[in-house]
């Protein structure tokens, strides 16, 4: 782009913002458009709906005068039917990141959903809990869904022209659609979904329907013992054994099965060990590991990550939990690991992941750009959530800046030792296998 | 069975078998066990075999170990152990009726024996085109299928030169440098501190491995880890020769993690006073007792293992085929599962 071009699109942007009333700054490029279920659930200020209508991939600016007229007038029509207005600060992307689905506040998520006949109340309110962060980490959210889905399954009323296998398929789909609204389904999340489709396929027609009911409720609870409860413990098992009297053990951010590890090391396996947690702004999620550790009586130092590298010195195990691992031996997990396990790679600190077969995925992913998820950019404008005072005054209706808030990142294989899971400790390069294993099955 | 007959079958195996590993052993013993065993349930045949298997670990510690036929970490006899107890309590899920499987166990436990000298074979074989004329190999310690991988090569008429550094504290390295100077060989023994003075002009080295551990590390004798370090300082490939018996499930990270009874409380005297000419002259002659006065006050530390991890070796040669190190926890998946 050159300066001209760069200095016409700005004034077009300025002409945009005068048309369109006081809504601030539209962006100029990469908005891809939303799911359509949203559109319907909730109020859209304009540019939001000019975003949301546009196509995919935007033009360079030469084609934009043609391209922003057709979305501004849909636009209209569409305040027309809505009159609720939603906030501007999740309008501007910054452009490497702008296929990832745009962060929106939950309080502005109230939504018609609650009448919606093709959806479970439990539904409903599951994706509330999602939104507000009420379930969060990624086995409570599993364990939420699939106790959601146990309740679907047993509400579910067979017509009689109906197949249970077919119909019931059908029926849970605009209920994931709904809950993929909220927040994107985890890797542990797709594939308990996965496993669960494939039993409901398998439902035997020639069952009654409450025959059938019972077998698939009996299938989630299999799932959910043999996945995730009965593998957390023997992860917890596998990883306690691994920690040594004298250990320095440093963990990041907040995992369940680290504190359970740390804790039932401490309090059954009476190891003597010091944890460091390392922790991060905007979440803050270590406070609360802290805090529980400090209730079992732990040792423990609590630094930001700013300090990773000087207190690296001392430590001598680095144990992190895991959104997922990949299959070319990467950890996608709590954005802020990756650089945990690279310091403590060049510091020849050993790196053990611990994470359930469940959460393994066939994917493969490279970078933390292709696939991430936006988090609240306000988070990262306030001091403290209890003063809430706002460093960033206005960034919202400023064009140059971005505030980008990512919530994962990807650690390559290089920086991993070990992966602790419930089928014992395995190098990273065979999260492969174990995922080839599993498929088979 | 009574631990004094135990004993005595180990002995008589040990005996008859002065070539094999502890892991052979252990099989060989534990199959023993097996057949003689006169239990009438599943329940009791395993109950014997825990205990046969504390007996076989105990007693390899008191009358085995130390000997001039086993030296090391005991690791290999409880990967044979592990692998054996594993095979039974697989077959006890499969089948459903006792005497079926008493002597499929028996049947198997037999196969596996054989297999061991087997594969031997076979990873010499797999070794073969890695020979070139006119190369030197490093060899590390005195592993048996090291040396049978170097003898079967120099028999197929490749013409290469070998290393052996002379591996402290008890100087295995002498005793495979008989062994090749035995088979037409040319071999040059060094002192371990002159790895690195020689590792330039070497194209490979050839180590065998007590244990091969599931992230491809493997576990062996003291001063493998160093030599591994240097050849991937050099950019030299480091070749492990081990049979797919040797593989165990366990996941060191680093020399803490293997076990660290295993140490000797002082270090030998060196078997020779000097070398010159390239002779070597025995010698030396200290006892344990005055040595130990003499470094009175001073502590020693002299461990027989050390585990060197998986990114300084480059293959691994195994019954299997030739394996990355990444694969071997692959292969150890599908062996366990």
């Amino acid at each position: 782009m050159t300066k001209e071009e760069r200095k016409a699109l700005y004034s077009k942007q300025v002409d945009n913002k005068k048309t369109s009333g006081n809504t601030p700054h539209v962006p100029s490029t990469g908005q891809q458009p939303r799911k359509q279920s949203i559109k319907s659930d909730q109020a859209p200020t304009p540019s939001v709906a000019q975003t949301k209508n546009q196509e995919a991939k935007q033009q360079p600016s030469k084609h934009q005068d043609g391209k922003q007229q057709q979305p501004k007038l849909q636009n209209q029509k569409q305040l027309g039917q809505k009159n609720k207005v939603e906030p501007t600060e999740s309008t501007k992307q910054n452009r490497l990141f702008s296929h990832l689905d745009k962060y929106v506040h939950p309080d502005n998520r109230i939504n018609t959903a609650i009448n919606d006949p093709k959806l479970h109340p439990i539904i409903v309110q599951l994706g509330l809990q999602y939104a507000t962060g009420a379930i969060r980490g990624g086995n409570a959210r599993t364990l939420a869904l699939l106790i959601a889905l146990k309740q679907v399954t047993s509400d579910y009323v067979q017509l009689d022209t109906e197949i249970m296998n077919r119909d019931f398929g059908n029926k849970i789909v605009p209920m994931i659609d709904y809950l993929k609204q909220f927040r994107p389904l985890s890797v542990g999340m797709g594939n308990a979904l996965r496993h669960i489709k494939q039993k409901i396929f398998k439902l035997n027609p020639d069952l009654s329907a409450n025959e059938n009911k019972n077998k698939l409720v009996e299938d989630i609870d299999i799932f959910i013992k043999e996945r995730i409860t009965v593998a957390a413990e023997q992860i917890v098992n596998n990883g306690v054994a691994r920690i040594t009297n004298g250990d320095v053990i440093m963990t990041y951010a907040r995992s369940e099965v680290i504190e359970k590890i740390l804790t039932r090391a401490h309090c059954d396996g009476g190891k003597r060990f010091r944890v460091i947690i390392v922790d991060s702004r905007p979440k803050n999620e270590g406070r609360e590991l802290l805090n529980r550790l400090l209730i079992a009586g732990v040792d423990c130092t609590y630094v930001y990550i700013n300090a990773v590298s000087h207190v690296m010195k001392e430590v001598t195990k680095v144990m992190i939990g895991a959104n997922s691992m990949l299959s070319n031996g990467s950890v996608y997990s709590r954005i802020g690991t990756a650089p945990v396990c690279m310091m403590a790679n060049s510091y020849n600190v050993p790196v053990l992941v611990c994470c359930e077969t469940y959460k393994f995925s066939e994917g493969t992913q490279l970078d933390s750009i292709t696939r991430n998820e936006l988090g609240d950019p306000h988070e990262m404008c306030t001091i403290e959530r209890n003063h809430m005072k706002p460093v960033l005054m206005g960034h919202e209706s400023n064009p140059n800046i971005h505030v980008l808030n990512l919530t994962y990142d990807v650690t390559d294989m290089q920086f991993v030792d070990m992966v602790i899971t419930e089928v014992g400790s395995i190098p990273p390069t065979s999260v492969a296998v174990i995922v080839r294993e599993y498929r088979q099955k | 069975m009574k631990k004094e007959e135990l004993t005595n079958l180990v002995k008589d195996v040990v005996r008859d078998n002065q070539d094999m590993s502890l892991s052979f052993v252990a099989i060989t013993v534990l199959t023993d066990v097996i057949k003689r065993s006169t239990s009438k349930t599943m329940m009791e045949l395993d109950t014997e075999l825990k205990l046969a298997v504390q007996d076989l670990k105990s007693c390899v510690k008191e009358e085995i170990e130390g000997t001039d036929t086993y030296r090391g970490s005991s690791i290999t006899l409880h990967s044979g152990c592990e692998l054996f107890t594993r095979f039974v309590t697989r077959q006890f899920l499969e089948m459903k009726e006792f005497g079926a499987i008493k002597s499929k166990l028996t049947e198997k436990g037999q196969y596996i024996s054989k297999l061991s000298a087997l594969s031997r074979e076979k990873v010499t074989e797999l070794f073969e085109p890695f020979f070139r004329d006119n190369m030197c190999v490093m060899v590390v310690g005195n592993s048996r299928v090291a040396t049978a991988t170097l003898i079967r090569a120099s028999r197929s008429g490749k013409r290469f030169s070998v290393i052996i550094p002379e591996s402290r504290p008890d100087v295995e390295g002498y005793k495979s440098a008989r062994h090749l100077r035995d088979a037409g060989i040319p071999v040059t023994l060094i002192v371990d501190s002159a790895v690195a003075y020689h590792m330039g002009k070497v194209d490979f080295v050839l180590s065998g491995a007590e244990a091969v551990v599931e992230s491809g590390g493997i576990i062996n004798k003291i001063g493998t880890y160093q030599i591994a370090v240097l050849a991937h300082v050099h950019k030299k490939s480091f070749y492990v020769a081990a049979e797919s018996f040797k593989f165990v499930r366990q996941y060191p990270l680093n020399q803490n993690d293997i076990s660290g009874d295993d140490h000797y409380e002082h270090i030998n005297p060196p078997p020779y006073t000097f070398i010159d000419d390239g002779q070597i002259k025995d010698g030396h002659d200290v006892s344990d007792e005055q040595e130990r006065r003499q470094l009175g006050g001073i502590k020693v530390s002299n461990p027989t293992s050390d585990f060197t991890p998986p990114r300084y070796i480059t293959l691994l040669f195994t019954d299997l085929g030739i394996l990355t190190p990444s694969a071997i926890s692959d292969e150890l998946i599908k062996l366990y599962s």
